[in-house]
């Protein structure tokens, strides 16, 4: 009792000193900048920039105050209980929608035998969940699933069930395996379709929910593994590197009201039906019609109801593939700002808690914030169409001018805060990497540092690009539109110039309009503006060259340098189905450890003799 | 068509070259377990908040009075 009060107090005193420092850091900010217009004489475009840059600043302060904290806190795994015995019925639900059904169900067997490796201690089924319209893919799933079951002996333990309608998507789709078989299991495992556990990962997972029978979702985090091009690879080593730090930071501040990122993550079956049973919103969408993101929804109702929802950061072991293109990144980011946006209409449900909603103001500013920097922008370089120019000449008849106090020193010191809020948090964690010894999974320390400044450079140059694609995604949704992306169905994710040109020419004509405009209006903002106009009017190049394959030495994590079982295990499947991985990965050529200080065999047997 | 056939075909035009599709498995053998449990549908939109109430008080013919008549 005593212990908990006293998490509940550290608890808060956490999220009090973070919400504090970042709106101290957004005044600050406000405050600086209001007297750097001061010098030229107080306008009220001068305010509004202000107000602009004190709400930037402190979207941004918060993130580096996630940083933080996760770099001064540790994650205490529960005691005692990654080795109990296991009582409750579990199901692995792999929901796919149109998929390629030997990638997703690939990974369903991976994992089987992942668990039949360890001695499949507990009762666990696996279910595809199958929402795929087209026929064809269809028949190719429910083939691949029988040839999975019958290379298994997977009867009575694999299922495959296809609904008539997809319904409410993929939260329909849950929602219609709780609702006809929920009542069978204890835990529910939710995955994506390129979703990948290690088997021991499962295993704990259950023993905490076990173990702690007020828990409703355990979330893992996910890291992005087999990714191939530059901008993939980029954000591999991002996800790998840098995330952890963040997520520890949020899972400390998020405590019981912890995230739910929709896959990879555990359930317990009774506590999501009684809670998590989403209803269309009124009207049409955007803003109406069935909840897009609906697992922040999920994981503050779940709250609602009393139940715990929290974020185990110190669980190794869980994996998921992201995009190799910054188009399908936008894209995919489409998808989030519309399902975010809509969260609007949430905020206010009645009973939610508090940090519930901030969670969903934070959702929504993720996507708004690039608005209020374009606004910013926008009207520093329109400014002198929009106010009096100061007047030098103040007093009439008097031949010599009052030039008003350079406050450059004011400008450049809030350039320079904004500019540490964005990357001190990189620099700090590369150099704990490299005074902790993690530097050495992720290649040494002189490759951290090489790929976290490369890491550096790269996300300076495609986030004005991306910043442009989000604008555009929140304005779409803003006027009730849908998106437009040109679209990229090759598995290997390379665009051609064509294809650049085609999802990035506005891009280039509105950093090129900008930079005129800053050229003929404010030329002493030009420099400042040319990190943002140039990569836009670099834009094409940016994404055909982000999406070329990557054999660099840099930006190496983990899971390249000596693949995990399951990762090991998915490509013998793979490769047994006869799919060509176009993995960078050494499989085949060199033996990696498994985590348990054993050398293994890529070529891992069939399911029949994994055991015993 | 056989599994073989369908999975070397793909609706996607691609091949997947699967050397042996499995049989003998029955469709009815992996169908899902019928265990039926309730999901009650949650309210999940404001209806009392400020802004609800100002609109509907705004909206001619609305059923919400001013705050006065309520004792009345």
């Amino acid at each position: 009792m005593g212990s908990s009060r006293g998490s509940l107090s550290l608890l808060y005193a956490v999220r009090s000193v973070m919400i504090v420092a970042s709106l101290l850091c957004g005044i600050g900010a406000f405050i600086l900048f209001l007297e750097f217009g001061e010098a030229t004489g107080l306008t009220w475009i001068d305010v509004f920039r202000a107000v602009l840059i004190l709400i930037s600043t402190m979207w941004l302060a918060w993130g580096a105050m996630l940083a933080f904290v996760g770099m001064t806190s540790r994650a205490r795994p529960p005691e005692g209980v990654d080795d109990a015995p296991i009582r409750g019925r579990t199901c692995i639900l792999m929901p796919v929608y149109n998929e390629n059904p030997q990638d997703s169900l690939s990974r369903m067997a991976a994992m089987e035998a992942s668990l039949r490796e360890i001695g499949d201690p507990a009762e666990i089924h696996f279910a595809i969940l199958s929402d795929t319209r087209d026929e064809a893919i269809a028949a190719q799933e429910r083939a691949v699933f029988r040839r999975m079951v019958a290379e298994c002996d997977g009867v009575g333990r694999f299922f495959y069930r296809r609904r008539e309608k997809n319904t409410g998507k993929k939260a329909g789709n849950i929602a219609d395996f709780i609702t006809n078989s929920g009542a069978a299991y204890d835990y529910a495992v939710i995955l994506d379709a390129d979703s990948l556990m290690e088997g021991e990962t499962i295993l704990k997972m259950i023993r905490r929910m076990e173990a702690e029978p007020g828990l409703g979702l355990l979330q893992t985090l996910p890291k992005i593994i087999k990714a191939e091009s530059h901008f993939g690879r980029a954000m591999q080593f991002s996800a790998s590197f840098f995330s952890p730090v963040f997520a520890r930071g949020l899972a400390m501040v998020q405590g019981r009201t912890g995230p739910f990122w929709g896959h990879n993550a555990i359930v317990n079956v009774r506590a999501f039906a009684q809670s998590c049973g989403l209803p269309e919103l009124k009207g049409a969408p955007p803003f109406g019609g069935h909840v897009m993101s609906h697992d922040y929804v999920e994981a503050a109702l779940l709250a609602r109801n009393g139940w715990t929802v929290r974020l185990d950061d110190d669980l190794e072991g869980s994996f998921e593939e992201g995009p190799e293109n910054i188009v399908d990144h936008a894209k995919r980011d489409r998808r989030w700002c519309q399902g975010n946006l809509q969260h609007l209409r949430i905020i206010g449900a009645p009973g939610l808690k508090p940090w519930s909603r901030f969670v969903f103001v934070q959702g929504v500013m993720a996507f708004v914030a690039p608005l209020f920097w374009m606004g910013f922008i926008a009207a520093s370089i329109a400014a002198p169409l929009l106010v009096t120019p100061p007047d030098y000449f103040p007093v009439p008849g008097w031949p010599f001018p009052q030039f008003p106090q350079s406050a450059a020193s004011m400008a450049i010191g809030l350039a320079i805060g904004i500019f540490g809020l964005l990357f001190l948090p990189k620099l700090l964690i590369m150099v704990r990497a490299c005074l902790s010894g993690k530097a050495k999974r992720f290649g040494g320390s002189v490759r951290v540092v090489l790929s976290t400044l490369w890491e550096l450079v790269l996300s300076s140059l495609t986030a004005p690009v991306l910043m442009m694609f989000t604008i555009r995604s929140v304005l779409e949704v803003l006027m009730r539109r849908d998106g437009g992306w040109p679209t990229n169905n090759r598995g290997d994710g390379v665009l051609h110039w064509p294809e650049a040109i085609a999802a990035s020419w506005w891009i280039v004509v509105t950093g090129a309009v900008g930079l005129l405009a800053a050229w003929r209006l404010t030329p002493e903002l030009f420099l400042w503006l040319l990190p943002v106009g140039v990569p836009m009017m670099l834009a094409p190049a940016l994404l055909r060259l982000g999406s070329l394959p990557s054999r660099g030495a840099l930006m190496i994590t983990p899971a390249e340098q000596s693949p995990q079982r399951v990762i090991q295990l998915h490509d013998a499947v793979l490769t047994r189905w006869g799919v060509d991985t176009q993995s960078s990965i050494p499989v085949a050529a060199a033996p990696a450890r498994d985590g348990r200080g054993e050398g293994v065999s890529p070529q891992a047997p069939r399911c029949h003799g994994l055991v015993g | 068509m056989t599994d073989e056939a369908i999975l070397r075909v793909g609706a996607s035009g691609g091949e997947f070259a699967v050397p042996h599709a499995g049989r003998g498995v029955s469709d009815e053998a992996c169908a899902l377990p019928a265990a039926p449990m309730p999901m009650p549908l949650q309210t999940i939109e404001a209806e009392t908040g400020l802004l609800h109430r100002l609109l509907r008080r705004l909206r001619p013919g609305g059923q919400a009075r001013a705050s006065m008549d309520v004792g009345a």
